[in-house]
């Protein structure tokens, strides 16, 4: 009665077609990644976040132009409509812009930019234009786009209040923007794994006062804690300085949520049973930790952290705006979205307010992938 | 047999010797953490597991068997008392007093199998690296070779595919994964395996294919078994003997025809007396139904902790405690019960259920 019995279910895996083999013996990873590729909308999230992080790791490649170089004449420019056709109506396979010409308004005396028709500066690719050193490594004049034109001024995005180019600083800022999210969370990331491992492991009154510790950061608000702290920086610290300081004020609230989660896992782990056995095989402390209780909550983590650089990107953005984050002549989104905060310049300008787009679209794509991870880190529910 | 063990140490086919083992659990109030109380799992537990035999420890749940389990191998550390455990001729060790290295090793001779086949086995690792973590932690095999091959070896023993080794638990049903359990329990060929309720979670048509598995290792290898369960019909099938526990003692120890047939605690009789009996014939049978619940371990009744719940309770059962003491009838065989009426008592087990029933219809 064994045998057959027994054998029956064997027989049953062994006979399922080519996928469900492949099943069998996938890995945790595995699963998660194939979970994940189902999930559209968080792959097009990834590849529009690959884009923009390609983006802001080669900024000086990718912006056409110097972001500190102003030019007066540009001041306001609205953004260039880019054309294939000239007036005469011929097509032009290589897309080319009008150069703006400045007059006067006159009834307003306000400044007015008109397409001056009867020039025409084509685009290019790899074209010459402002000198800058990659990563302060690599001297170059070469940009990936511009105009043929060296000293003609594509305006992509329209120009600033004092007419630096939008675009090349949207470009910068995402280096900032984008960076201080990763770099925040991977330090609430060591933060809450540490201080809630040790919560969480060693338990007692060492577990006691880290959550009063937890509950009473997390029962300040947010805002008035980051503004109280960023008031204290000194204002004369250089870019670099201040933007490590944001960060750990940012992280100062956001391990905890971390370490909670760390916490709690570690104790419901510690009561599984495979633990137990583990323990009884005679396996060692640290084998326990990195075999058996870490991979068993890492994809969880990860998928949490995907969610959590959101919040430290809209944290920056929001101390930025109110001008107590990074200050110009640093540029992020945040202090991008300072400068557009006049009311005229809603009115007459509202290209200023583009950089939201960008905040907008990372954020909706950092959610999106979390999400897959989070549904996808869980294979074995849905197996 | 009995009359050697208790003074002159382990009888010769003894392999564990459990002696007034007890695990006390503080109950713990307020801020403070003042210990108010305590909960007595185990108190003051003695038997002898025999080379080769299958022990059944029974009880309902929370009667401590499961905490005894564990304060065997040291899962958890008892509170009193000595686990003694000897390989061969060798002197028996103490594994209570013993330091994580020692136990290390001792753990070796010593495997448990969980109740649960879902949670002992970790869904991040394959059956290679499940069934092969013991052999790698202790260093039984030289390289990735030997250890497939041991594995398969394993697997084949448990009659699963040897080919599956690199599947995840997850593609398996409960009673492969059990088997999965076994075979990792079986990987350091050890003497004595600790079965914690190993088919309890299991279907009732799964059980028995893994009790028969288990049964044919047992002869094919020799291995010792302690049997915890809560289910009669099972330990009727598997055990050679059964101890019945109770509010975390033992009230019965016998074999397990004779404890069956002619149990002397009324606990025992109760138990039978529940165990469902698939014969349809037998329509009359007697059940014994406890009124109340098990007894609380904090807050033990005085005397016998069984007497609320005795149909047979006297005045003495509630003053004093009754020991455990030998009641057995047959040579040759030991039968102890802890009941003060043990000897006059007339109760009735399975024969005596089946007689009276006889009776009733003639």
């Amino acid at each position: 009665m064994t045998q057959a019995a027994g054998a029956a279910p064997i027989e049953g895996i062994a006979a399922g077609d080519q996928t469900d083999q492949r099943v069998l013996v996938a890995s945790q990873w595995q699963l998660i990644r194939w979970r994940f590729l189902q999930h559209k909308l968080a792959v097009i999230s990834l590849v529009v976040l690959g884009l923009f992080y390609f983006v802001a790791v080669f900024a000086e490649f990718v912006a056409p132009y110097d972001p500190y170089i102003f030019r007066a004449e540009l001041t306001l420019a609205p953004p260039h409509t880019i054309r294939f056709i000239d007036p005469e109506g011929n097509f032009h396979l290589r897309p080319f812009v009008h150069p703006f010409k400045k007059t006067l308004d006159p009834e307003t005396y306000a400044a007015v930019f008109v397409e001056d028709e009867t020039i025409m500066q084509p685009l290019g690719l790899f074209v010459r234009g402002d000198p800058y050193e990659l990563w302060g490594l690599f001297e170059s004049e070469i940009h990936l786009f511009g105009l043929q034109d060296q000293e003609a001024r594509l305006s992509l995005l329209g120009q600033d209040t004092v007419g630096r180019d939008l675009f090349t600083r949207i470009v910068y800022g995402a280096r900032i923007s984008l960076t201080i999210g990763l770099v925040g969370v991977a330090m609430s990331f060591f933060l809450g794994i540490l201080i809630g491992g040790l919560s969480g492991y060693l338990g007692g009154t060492v577990d006691m006062v880290i959550q009063r510790v937890i509950e009473s950061l997390r029962a300040l608000p947010t805002l008035p804690l980051w503004m109280a702290l960023s008031i204290a920086l000194p204002s004369d610290w250089p870019v670099v300085r201040t933007y490590f300081a944001i960060v750990l004020i940012l992280s100062i609230v956001g391990w905890t949520s971390i370490a909670r989660v760390v916490r709690g896992r570690f104790f419901a782990l510690r009561e599984e049973d495979f633990v137990g056995a583990a323990e009884l095989d005679g396996a060692s402390n640290l084998r326990i930790i990195f075999r058996y209780l870490l991979p068993s909550f890492l994809s969880y983590i990860i998928a949490r952290l995907t969610l959590a650089i959101p919040q430290m990107i809209l944290g920056e953005t929001a101390l930025s705006f109110i001008g107590l984050g990074l200050q110009a002549p640093a540029i992020s989104w945040g202090v991008l979205l300072k400068e557009a905060q006049a009311i005229r310049v809603l009115a007459l300008s509202p290209w200023l307010l583009l950089p939201t787009v960008f905040i907008v679209v990372s954020i909706l794509a950092f959610n999106f992938v979390g999400d897959g991870l989070r549904d996808a880190s869980d294979p074995y529910t849905h197996v | 047999m009995t009359e050697t063990t208790r003074e002159t140490g382990m009888n010769e086919r003894t392999i564990i010797s459990v002696r007034n083992l007890a695990k006390y659990f503080p109950i713990e109030s307020g801020f403070l953490r003042r210990q108010v109380g305590v909960v007595k799992a185990v108190d003051g537990v003695n038997f002898d597991l025999n080379e080769g035999e299958t022990l059944a420890l029974v009880g309902e749940s929370g009667c401590g068997k499961t905490t005894t389990s564990h304060c065997i191998i040291q899962a958890q550390r008892p509170t009193a008392g000595q686990v003694l455990f000897r390989i061969g001729d060798a002197e028996p060790m103490d594994l209570t007093r013993m330091e994580k290295e020692e136990l290390k090793e001792a753990r070796r001779n010593i495997r448990m199998i969980y109740q649960d086949p879902y949670s002992s086995l970790n869904p991040r690792m394959t059956l290679l690296q499940i069934i092969g973590e013991p052999l790698v932690i202790h260093r039984m095999v030289e390289s990735q070779d030997e250890l497939q091959e041991r594995v398969a070896e394993l697997l084949r023993l448990v009659r699963l595919d040897p080919s599956t080794l690199n599947r995840y638990p997850h593609a398996f049903s409960g009673g492969q994964r059990q088997r999965i359990a076994i075979a990792r329990a079986l990987s350091l060929s050890p003497k004595v395996v600790i079965a914690d309720e190993a088919v309890s979670a299991l279907d009732v048509s799964v059980q028995a294919q893994i009790l028969n598995l288990m049964k044919e290792l047992q002869t094919q290898l020799g291995l010792t078994y302690l049997f915890v369960a809560h289910n009669l019909a099972v330990v009727k099938y598997e055990a050679d003997r059964v101890a019945v526990m109770y509010a975390g003692k033992i009230v019965e120890i016998g074999e397990t025809e004779e404890l069956y047939t002619n149990p002397r605690h009324p606990y025992t009789e109760a138990l039978i007396s529940a165990a469902p009996n698939p014969d349809p014939d037998t329509k009359y049978r007697e059940r014994i139904v406890l009124a109340g619940e098990v007894a609380d371990p904090g807050n033990l009744p005085g005397g016998c902790a069984f007497h609320p719940r005795c149909r047979y309770a006297e005045d003495r059962c509630r003053q004093e405690t009754p020991e455990l003491i030998d009641v057995g009838e047959k040579e040759g065989q030991s039968h102890l019960a802890a009941c003060h009426f043990a000897e006059k008592l007339e109760l009735t087990g399975i024969a005596g259920a089946i007689q009276r029933e006889e009776r009733e219809s003639a």
